[in-house]
């Protein structure tokens, strides 16, 4: 963890009442692409992105730079939220984010969230919200695998195997699906 | 890119060295999944605003945590007085620690932040008063939570402030200003003057069709824990828990040391009041039984402290207890007195106060709110002269709004004419030297926008209404007429409050208000003016 990172948690969890606000500056962006990244609807990810710093500041005190970084801290927070906010919704356990829903079913997305992610819908879809997150992580977002593996709470090696094995599989299924291609044509 | 790619490759190839031999397919899978990232819409006003909010909890939090803190330290230092003496004290102290878990368990429990929700338009029903009188009178106001601290702030005076009371109290706009000060001139009741209220402003439009009025919402802030805590211990003198629908309305603890402190905390108000124990509080005048000793022990000019000394004990006090001075905007010193101790020719004979109030401004949605005199509302802390000390803070609230849409006016004449009758609290004033001066003339400037707090009666209970208005300045205050204290006119810009308001009718003597100083020397009076002696 930063030094400066480091000294600015000091003073918020020892009641530096403004200090907070340069925590907020510095993740206030990368929390928010990722809770869209989950959600694809911006007032969704507004109102969650609101609660997880909201949460963030209650906890603050909880925070222990020993068990890692804030970084991974306040991710894990967001990743939660967006899994409680879509299991109460759906009342459904195996809801984690947008991309576990149904394209059937009626639910808010942008527009043109829909088109983009249209041509890797399919392929993600197929994924677990896990791997998921470590291809939005990692592809989206340029987390290096240490700062995945510690937001997901698993050993770095685990994460570089997972994220292997999840582009493996996504590259059979596009072979698959040329070959399928070609095969009807 | 491409660079990009590259690196995410390297970085799988190091993991499995197999998909090397497929790189032709991962390539445009990468790419494919890379440009499908979607863009985001990061919105940077909402990240600011999210900010604020969040910096103003913060605040907020930390204070009540830090308030609370203290509170209860308080209690844990009671707790073996009551050991012994009965169960009072664990019920208080245990009521408090319920109070402190309600606002651990909450960001806005107990926030002091403002904090407003939207409703639909007109939502609160009619602004005016069902007695049909627009807005409220002073003697309206009284019942209200404004005015049980005010009552509370010039009430639970000192001896001093009982000796002051005897006297005419300076007419400012203080909340809890205490003290107040007395001349020894044998005074005689002030004559109603009747200002005629000039525009001379700069010509402005208004074009706003509706404007946001705010209630404030009240009611059992946290209490609900408490009374089922409460409830449910036996304190041997009846069973509480067969009382049913139970809310707490008031709670109150006093500290049993020198300088103490009386907390009173009004959960269905939503404020806590805070005042010297005066038992705790020695003073030399409630002593004295003569002139002499009063004289000996009165307090002086040189007693009291500079500007910059006020402030720092009422902020240090704040600071202390936890108290969140950010969410108000900076603090002034309520120095009525000192015009009057200025303006008088003898200065030995003005009472100097024991107290002083520095009033920090409240601020809601970035608004200073004015009450309809034109006097800001705010946060106020006592500071007793004698010892230098804060003795005091009132109207310490919690500021959760309900937000509406009204009719707005717009039609600037209509506004001028209003502001030219006095605005919300009419032309008449009382002048010190009991001449009938009639017909005196007051500019008023430009205006700005502000709040005007108002009560409005519904159905037997008062409502606090804060309204956007105009506040128009007074430009050519006179420094002869030491009793005029207005500074500005409050005009409302909701339609309905002008439409329907009554123009204010000049005001009826203040007779119970004026008391003659027993000691002082008498002094001839204006030809024609009436005497009025009230004795004690």
């Amino acid at each position: 963890m930063e030094k400066s990172e480091s000294k600015i948690i000091k003073k918020c969890q020892s009641g530096g009442t403004s200090e907070f606000g340069a925590l907020y500056d510095k993740y206030i962006k990368k929390i928010y692409d990722f809770v869209y990244y989950k959600t694809m609807h911006k007032q969704t990810a507004e109102d969650l992105v609101s609660d997880v710093f909201m949460k963030a500041l209650e906890k603050i005190d909880l925070f222990d730079e020993k068990k890692g970084t804030f970084n991974s801290w306040i991710y894990r927070i967001a990743r939660n939220t967006v899994i409680d906010y879509y299991r109460t919704k759906k009342s459904e356990l195996n809801i984690e984010d947008v991309w576990d829903l149904s394209s059937n079913e009626n639910i808010d997305l942008d527009t043109d969230a829909r088109m983009k992610i249209e041509k890797i819908q399919e392929h993600l879809s197929k994924l677990k919200s896990e791997q998921r997150d470590i291809i939005v992580m990692r592809l989206w977002q340029g987390m290096s695998h240490a700062e995945i593996a510690q937001v997901l709470g698993k050993s770095e090696s685990s994460i570089k195997m997972m994220y292997s094995r999840v582009m493996s599989q996504m590259r059979e299924e596009v072979v698959v699906a040329i070959l399928c291609y070609l095969f009807i044509k | 890119m491409k660079n990009n790619i590259k690196t995410i490759l390297k970085d799988m190839y190091m993991i499995d060295d197999s998909l090397k031999k497929h790189e032709k397919d991962l390539i445009p899978l990468i790419e494919r999944i890379i440009e499908s990232r979607p863009d985001t819409k990061f919105d940077k006003k909402f990240a600011k605003e999210l900010r604020m909010q969040l910096l103003s909890n913060t605040s907020s939090l930390i204070a009540q945590d830090k308030f609370f803190k203290k509170i209860i330290n308080t209690f844990k230092s009671m707790a073996n007085i009551y050991k012994y003496a009965g169960v009072v004290g664990v019920v208080v102290f245990l009521a408090f620690v319920g109070i402190y878990t309600a606002g651990q368990k909450g960001i806005n429990k107990l926030a002091f932040a403002p904090e407003i929700s939207k409703l639909g338009s007109n939502a609160f029903g009619s602004l005016v008063s069902q007695d049909g009188k627009g807005t409220d009178t002073a003697q309206e106001r009284l019942g209200t939570d404004q005015a049980l601290a005010e009552s509370e702030a010039s009430m639970l005076g000192s001896e001093m402030t009982k000796s002051a009371r005897s006297s005419i109290a300076v007419p400012s706009a203080g909340f809890g200003g205490g003290g107040g000060m007395a001349v020894g001139e044998r005074m005689i009741i002030p004559s109603p003057i009747e200002y005629n209220y000039t525009y001379s402003g700069e010509d402005f439009e208004l074009s706003d069709s509706s404007v946001s009025v705010l209630r404030r919402v009240k009611g059992e802030v946290g209490s609900s824990g408490i009374v089922q805590q409460i409830k449910s211990m036996n304190i041997g003198i009846g069973d509480l828990s067969s009382f049913t629908n139970t809310k707490i309305q008031n709670l109150s603890f006093y500290e049993d040391k020198d300088f103490g402190y009386y907390v009173d905390v009004n959960f269905r108000e939503g404020m806590i009041s805070i005042y010297e124990n005066w038992e705790k509080w020695s003073n030399p005048l409630s002593r004295c039984t003569d002139e002499r000793c009063y004289n000996d022990n009165r307090l002086t000019i040189q007693d009291v402290p500079s500007d910059d000394e006020l402030l720092s004990i009422a902020n240090a006090f704040l600071s202390d207890y936890g108290i969140n001075a950010q969410l108000y905007a900076s603090p002034e010193i309520i120095d009525d007195w000192r015009k009057v101790y200025e303006s008088t020719g003898d200065e030995s004979s003005v009472w100097v106060p024991d107290q002083i109030t520095i009033r920090y401004p409240m601020l809601v949605d970035g608004e200073k709110i004015y009450d309809q005199g034109g006097n800001i509302v705010g946060l106020n802390v006592n500071v007793n002269v004698r010892y230098k000390r804060a003795s005091g803070v009132y109207n310490l609230r919690v500021n959760k709004f309900e937000s509406s849409e009204y009719e707005a006016i717009t039609d600037v004449k209509k506004i001028i004419a209003y502001a030219e009758q006095g605005g919300m609290t009419g032309p008449v004033f009382y002048e010190s030297n009991g001449m009938t001066n009639v017909g005196e003339n007051v500019e008023l400037g430009t205006p700005e926008k502000v709040m005007v707090q108002i009560y409005n009666y519904s159905n037997g209970l008062s409502n606090e209404l804060l309204v956007p208005a105009l506040r128009f300045p007074i430009l050519n205050k006179s420094d002869d007429a030491t009793f005029f204290w207005r500074n500005s006119v409050i005009v409302p810009l909701a339609k309905e409050l002008i439409r329907d308001a009554v123009l204010p009718e000049p005001r009826p003597m203040p007779v119970e208000d004026v008391i003659i100083m027993d000691s002082a020397e008498p002094v001839s009076p204006p030809e024609g003016a009436d005497i009025i002696e009230v004795n004690e």
